[in-house]
């Protein structure tokens, strides 16, 4: 048993590890006295699975004193953009291995037509409901005053996804130029994907990142969680049209394990889009009927 | 029904004579009943409690906060203990009723 020691105002390394595991309205309500507790309780696996369980639960069942309407939507947003991201590179993919990126396929040609320009236009319309949903907090990184604190920070973050986009198509272009067009071989592929990934991650990272610094409110922020949860719906259209263009594609082709891990990938995401679109959403509407957060 | 293991009752329970932070709760606990509650299990119920109105908590005495059973509480942790006793006094008659107990 470790004896209390006043002195000690900072909690050690572990114990803020494992506070750090809470939401950050519980943090922000319970952190200092959890993190006493922890330090004069018995450590151990048990305690860290105890806390780890825990944690969890506070994350799927947040406690109702503690709801955080304008941190709920800000936390949103920023897992929508995150989880519509790995959506969108999951599309993109699908597009190129299947019909070279194609953004219309005709029924004569194509036997999967159909369910292809369903996927297209839907996967089209969630990029644009995502571009003009994230408008308003770009406008309020722009608002916000020359001397905020946050203000070349979110700036800089905000960059990031046209800087990461262009760096990608620069790149798959050079790799075009060296191959002269005759296509880039497995390897280029791979190294295509690996670029494209991190491509995907600074384009969702930089901008969640930037709301830390300048964070919107109201109705902007409320614009955005709306335009986040019809991207993600849009994408619940998208999805089972490609994994059923896939299905008429591969009917008589192997290919199908690479469908079924594309679907799970694509169905796990949706999932996590969708409940956090779901619970945005749900604070969205509490703002707007006059509640008050309370804490 | 709750179980006399339920945490929030050992809580409530605890906390029913006076107020006490954290580690006390756990050490009162632990010493009255022989249950362990660990630090996440124990803030989950305070958690709980706090937003169901069954507990509050009192100014921080450094780090450490203080809970106080609130009257709702008090009500339903005795509605509980009653429900509790009636239980164990069933259990209890039968078994002697059945011999199986002096």
């Amino acid at each position: 048993m470790k004896i209390p020691n006043a002195a000690e105002d900072r909690p050690d390394r572990r114990t803020r590890a494992l506070v750090g595991l809470y939401p950050p309205a519980w943090r922000q309500r319970y952190a200092t006295e959890f993190a006493a507790l922890l330090e004069d309780s018995d450590g151990g696996v048990r305690q860290v699975v105890d806390v780890a369980v825990a944690a969890l639960h506070a994350w799927v069942r947040p406690s109702t004193h503690l709801h955080d309407r304008t941190g709920r939507m800000r936390a949103t947003v920023a897992v929508t953009l995150c989880a519509w991201t790995a959506l969108a590179a999951g599309a993109v993919l699908f597009a190129k291995t299947s019909r070279d990126g194609a953004w219309y396929v005709s029924g004569h040609t194509d036997p999967a037509a159909g369910w292809y320009n369903v996927y297209a236009l839907a996967s089209g319309t969630s990029a644009l409901a995502i571009a003009v949903g994230w408008l308003p907090p770009v406008a309020a990184v722009l608002r916000a005053p020359q001397c905020h604190p946050g203000r070349r920070r979110a700036l800089l973050l905000l960059l990031a996804p046209p800087v990461a986009v262009s760096a990608f198509l620069g790149s798959a272009a050079l790799l075009r130029l060296i191959t002269h067009g005759a296509g880039v071989g497995r390897t280029g592929f791979l190294v295509l994907i690996g670029l494209g990934l991190l491509t995907g991650a600074a384009c969702a990272a930089g901008p969640a990142v930037a709301l830390r610094h300048v964070a919107p409110s109201g109705a902007e922020l409320r614009v955005t969680t709306l335009a986040g949860a019809v991207a993600t719906a849009l994408m619940a259209v998208a999805v089972p049209a490609s994994v059923g263009c896939g299905l008429v594609t591969f009917a008589d082709r192997p290919g199908f394990t690479a469908l079924t891990g594309y679907g799970t990938v694509m169905a796990v995401t949706l999932v996590v889009a969708a409940t956090s679109s779901a619970r945005g959403l749900r604070a969205a509407v509490a703002g707007t009927r006059g509640s008050v957060d309370a804490h | 029904m709750v179980s006399e293991n339920d945490p929030a009752v050992l809580v409530l329970a605890s906390l029913a004579d006076e107020p006490r932070h954290g580690y006390a709760i756990t050490q009162d606990i632990a010493d009255s009943v022989g249950v362990v509650l660990r630090p996440g299990t124990l803030y989950g119920v305070l958690a709980r409690l706090e937003a169901d109105g069954l507990i509050e908590a009192l100014p921080a005495q450094g780090r450490r906060r203080p809970y106080r059973i609130t009257a709702l509480g008090e009500r339903t942790l005795a509605e509980q203990a009653a429900q509790m006793r009636r239980v164990a006094d069933l259990g209890l008659r039968r078994l002697r009723a059945a011999g199986a107990m002096p």
